[in-house]
């Protein structure tokens, strides 16, 4: 039964482990590299300036917006990083590596869909909500291998049960950041885009 | 002392220390590995910081302990009814075996924190991601730098009467107009580092990590007797010398020379930073400490 949580811990960082090596293997341009590094700390002195506040943070609207604007790649690392710095400020534990997984997945899907979500505002709520939940359920596998017994159903219902006002807060959080935030950056990242030939 | 280690020999010990007694599923290890870090723990932080954090933890073994009995109904041993369910012996032991793994498992990642400082993780991703490693340094330096500037920008608008008065609302405004101004500066600052870092040839030729670690003859010593030890406790794990039953009825777990033997391995291994550490502090007392004419 201890085992799928050691294997599940070992996967997740496997798994994180291949992308980046994976990613760095691709050319990128030295802006784009400085930008990442940039969307990241912003991220991050974002969960800063929210610490008071639990789970209505900003770092998620950060990284949707990163990835829509500058790609897979940066997507995916804008989140694993995120995750993985701001934790040596939080706390580094064992929730770590599933963090990292799930904005890194935030980040790169919102790449994917970037040019439907630029153009229709709905979609972008819709992916907010979807974000935040996905966030959350994805967690709660984790609480449910940390303090259950290892794989069930049931063990899974109740850890989501518990987590509800958190799933709420996450999608609403997402929303609300995205909507005040998809302005200015939509149009500051545009311009140095357009401006340096990004 | 321990931050002389090399970071792959450090990385090696503590997946040790950290994962492995989850693999066991045994109170009694969980409970060693525990007394050892926080063993460590004392040894390392100042005494006031650590002990502030026990009661966490206390609160979090009996939130843990409470959790499963209450979702979770099997077991031969019945305590009470609580709403008509019945709350059993077996499940609140298990409770309590996932408390003590999961407490272990914080200590050392607490100990884990305090010794893999960023120069370490830079080294370490600089071996297999030089593109990451370089984003992670950056980050490191901009999260600070980004948290001051934040201040010196909203300081200027209180200066200039725009912030910190009028409703709510107007408030959040203002916020906004500091983070606008704040968010151009910074691309236009990222900007102006992109072409210094072109100007200094970066990307010219396949990058290297800088070598602040070498790996010595007692990196080798301790990633060696670390796989030996693991091996031997997978070995055991698998042979089932740890097995604890809980359902449907408890059998806690007996010793046996293989148990023993694992139990000795571990303890050893994990407790050998913090022996070395104080012979060492010992050593310099002793020699360094000037003598009373």
């Amino acid at each position: 039964m201890r085992l799928y949580y050691a294997i599940s811990i070992l996967i997740a960082l496997g798994a994180l482990i291949l992308v980046l090596a994976r990613l760095d293997k691709r050319k990128t341009n030295v802006r784009r590299i400085v930008l990442i590094a940039v969307m990241t700390a912003l991220s991050i002195v974002s969960r800063f300036i929210f610490a008071a506040v639990p789970a209505f943070k900003p770092m998620a609207a950060i990284i949707v917006l990163t990835g829509m604007y500058l790609g897979f790649e940066a997507g995916f690392m804008c989140g694993a990083l995120t995750a993985f710095l701001s934790n040596f400020y939080f706390g580094q534990g064992p929730w770590t590596p599933f963090q990292m997984v799930a904005f890194g997945a935030i980040g790169a899907t919102a790449a994917i869909l970037a040019t439907q979500l630029k153009k229709r505002r709905f979609l972008l709520i819709i992916y907010a909500i979807i974000a935040g939940i996905f966030y959350s359920f994805f967690m709660d596998i984790w609480t449910m291998l940390w303090a259950n017994n290892g794989l069930s159903g049931e063990g899974y219902i109740a850890a989501i049960i518990s987590a509800v006002p958190y799933t709420i807060l996450y999608a609403a959080s997402n929303v609300v950041f995205l909507l005040l935030l998809e302005k200015p950056f939509g149009k500051r990242l545009g311009r140095i885009i357009h401006k340096y030939r990004i | 002392m321990t931050e002389r280690l090399h970071p792959l020999s450090m990385l090696i010990f503590f997946l040790f220390t950290i994962i492995l007694p989850a693999f066991t599923g045994n109170p009694y290890f969980y409970i060693l590995s525990i007394i050892i870090g926080l063993i460590m723990l004392f040894n390392t932080l100042p005494l006031s910081n650590v002990l502030k954090s026990i009661p966490g933890y206390l609160l979090l073994f009996v939130l843990i302990s409470c959790f499963n009995p209450l979702f979770y109904h099997d077991g031969d041993t019945i305590l009470f009814y609580l709403n008509g369910k019945r709350v059993t012996l077996e499940a609140l032991a298990y409770g309590m075996n996932s408390a003590l793994m999961v407490i272990g498992v914080l200590i050392w990642c607490r100990i884990f924190t305090h010794f893999y400082t960023s120069d370490k993780i830079m080294y370490l991703f600089g071996t297999f991601s030089p593109k990451t490693a370089i984003i992670i340094s950056m980050v490191l330096r901009l999260v600070p730098l980004y948290r001051e500037h934040i201040g010196t920008y909203r300081n200027t608008q209180k200066l200039l009467g725009i912030f910190g008065e009028g409703t709510f609302f107007e408030k959040i405004q203002a916020e906004f107009k500091i983070f606008g101004g704040f968010l151009t500066w910074l691309l236009e600052h990222s900007m102006t580092t992109s072409d210094s870092m072109t100007a200094r040839g970066y990307g010219v030729a396949k990058r290297k990590a800088y070598k602040l670690f070498t790996f010595k003859l007692s990196d080798a010593l301790i990633c060696c007797i670390t796989a030996v030890a693991s091996g031997y406790i997978i070995y055991a794990i698998i042979t089932g010398a740890f097995s604890t039953v809980f359902y449907p009825s408890l059998i806690l777990p007996t010793f046996s020379v293989k148990s023993i033997v694992a139990f000795l391995l571990f303890g050893i291994v994990s407790v050998t930073p913090t022996v070395r550490d104080i012979i060492y502090r010992l050593i310099c007392r002793t020699t360094t400490a000037p003598k009373k004419p």
